[in-house]
């Protein structure tokens, strides 16, 4: 459904995109995930033709078309992050003006507002809605026309939970339907729920493309064992380095090991022959988000070196 | 017509039915055809005053005091609609030009929907004043009112077309404002300055070689000339006027300076439609 091809974006002096290439296939939801400056938005808005890239090729829909062409547009709806509604025009009006510019039928409105739950706001100010409407209507107008791709810009950054949630529900709904979603955002919580797979972007450049059930597995197999000594732990951090596990100091009396499943207990044993008392320990699951961003640390390393 | 330029033509259409729209619900357009009226109203009935006699006078001396204070607000109006349409609203924007729509498509729908705003304002302006005026002294000389009417309603596009090429190159609003108030200074104030300095050191060469493309730069000026050339006052520009009618007071004269101030509005409109084009929303 999309193919990016080596893709490559500056602002003058500093590269946004570097030789970054995807391909988000038909029916699946794709996310983009990043810290603020990864180049996400810049992606999406080369995706959307609002920008030009300076390499690369990026195409869409099964065509290939241009970001360019007006037709690769009409096959995608877009929602911004933020949006702010003409004052004055209530909502039914606002998606009327678009369903116009996409030379759709009145009816085209009536079936948006259902499908997002505003059948009852039509004529309220869409300037005076909530965030959470707001969004709604956002999506409304994205799907107008019933495009097969919607390409979402941190839709929740600036929503409540309960809002969150709603529209979290609403996505899941539309990829049950089918359709193809490249969801950005910088929170991995926000797309956990939806997305199939995950790309990872870091300084404009690919720290990892994954199915989120195999970060899922990467979870479930590892672990975090974090031990209190009657001791400095300067001693034992040494011990285990020296055995291969990658121990690192948390406080004067604490010290903290990220392993696989099973090694916690074999760095105990190892502690325990050298001699090192340990006075408790605990053995914690890191989450998605950490494992997340463990990646994008390791990229950065990468980079900075 | 085939089903492409239908489709743009159509989609056009919608965009600058929305502009209109929201150029005409801005509170202060609102005012300026509020002030237009008065203008042309009170300009009117109080212009007698001086001469111990309250009451509607002719269109003449009505189009003459109005047409200055028109050609300080008219081009100001234009630049502010004009700039304010684009600067600063990317996000906006953005979403609109995800849109199945070109971005010719979306200048264009701007600028007829500004310059459709922009001219029923002044249409409402001019002619209620207009009406009551004609109602109460007669219809002598409003030819003159007439052609300022036009050439305001003309100077208005351009101004329109102007601010949309500032708004493209610059979007960020603060910088595009402070560039469309340098424009209308220099247009308004400065370029006069400018004229008189150059015609005083060229003094040996003929006059007609310095005004004529002097005006012909200046939209404000060659308006300013245009009407009250159409008012029959040229006399009021002194030793020069037997110049200025020999350059603007023929129909061709008129044709030159009506096609200059197409021109005037075409080009940046074109620069516009290129610069918004090619640039990263």
């Amino acid at each position: 459904m999309i193919r990016v091809e080596r893709l490559t974006k500056r602002y003058g002096a500093i590269v946004a995109v570097d030789d970054l290439s995807f391909e988000v296939e038909a029916g699946e939801t794709f996310s983009i995930i990043g810290p603020n400056g990864a180049g996400k938005t810049t992606t999406l808005k080369v995706l959307l033709g609002l920008a030009r890239s300076d390499g690369g090729r990026v195409t869409i829909g099964p065509e290939g078309l241009s970001p360019a062409d007006p037709r690769a547009r009409r096959a995608l709806g877009y929602v911004p992050q933020r949006v702010q509604f003409q004052p004055g025009r209530t909502v039914a009006e606002v998606l009327g003006f678009f369903a116009e510019l996409r030379d759709l039928p009145p009816e085209a409105v009536g079936v948006a507002l259902r499908r997002v739950g505003l059948d009852g706001h039509a004529a309220r100010q869409a300037s005076q809605l909530s965030g959470g409407f707001t969004q709604r209507l956002s999506l409304g107008q994205a799907l107008l026309g019933d495009p097969a791709l919607l390409v979402l810009d941190e839709p929740t950054a600036s929503l409540d939970p309960e809002a969150t949630w709603e529209f979290r529900t609403l996505l899941e709904q539309l990829r049950r339907e089918g359709k193809t979603i490249l969801l950005c955002s910088h929170l991995l919580a926000e797309v956990e729920r939806v997305a199939d797979r995950v790309l990872i972007l870091v300084n404009g450049r690919r720290a990892g493309l994954e199915r989120l059930a195999a970060l899922r597995e990467r979870q479930v197999s590892a672990t975090r064992l974090i031990a209190v000594l009657h001791e400095a732990p300067d001693r034992a951090v040494e011990l285990l380095r020296q055995r291969g596990y990658p121990a690192e100091r948390l406080d004067d009396r604490t010290l903290r090991l990220e392993a696989s499943n099973g090694q916690g207990l074999e760095a105990l044993e190892a502690l325990r022959a050298g001699g090192v008392r340990v006075r408790s320990f605990e053995q914690q699951r890191p989450t998605l988000e950490e494992i997340f961003l463990a990646a994008v640390r390791g990229e950065r390393r990468d980079t900075d070196d | 017509m085939n089903a492409f330029t239908h489709g743009a033509w159509r989609r056009i259409r919608v965009v600058a039915r929305e502009e209109y729209r929201r150029a005409l619900e801005t509170r202060w357009l609102f005012g300026f055809t509020a002030l237009f009226a008065v203008l042309v109203l009170g300009l009117s009935y109080f212009g007698l005053a001086q001469g111990r006699e309250v009451g509607f006078q002719g269109f003449a001396r009505v189009t003459l005091s109005l047409m200055n204070l028109v050609l300080l607000i008219v081009p100001l109006t234009g630049l502010m609609l004009g700039i304010t349409s684009i600067a600063g609203s990317s996000e906006t924007l953005a979403l609109l030009l995800a849109q199945p729509v070109t971005r010719g498509e979306v200048l264009l729908g701007r600028f007829l929907g500004l310059a459709a705003a922009l001219s029923a304002a002044q249409a409402l302006g001019f002619g209620g004043g207009g009406v009551v005026i004609a109602l109460n002294a007669g219809f002598g000389q409003i030819p003159g009112f007439l052609a300022l009417t036009a050439l305001s309603l003309v100077l208005g596009w351009l101004t329109v077309a102007a601010a949309l090429c500032i708004a493209s190159i610059w979007p960020d609003r603060l910088q595009a404002m402070s560039i469309g108030l340098l424009l209308w200074l220099g247009l308004v104030v400065a370029y006069d300055l400018g004229v008189l300095g150059t015609t005083a050191l060229l003094r040996g060469a003929p006059l007609q070689a310095v005004l004529f493309p002097a005006l012909l730069l200046n939209p404000v000026d060659l308006v300013r000339i245009l009407v009250t050339l159409a008012v029959g006052s040229g006399a009021l520009f002194g030793p020069t006027s037997a110049v200025l009618a020999g350059m603007f007071g023929s129909h061709a004269g008129i044709a030159v300076g009506v096609t200059v101030l197409a021109l005037e509005t075409v080009l940046p409109l074109a620069i516009a439609t290129r610069v918004f084009s090619r640039r990263d929303w």
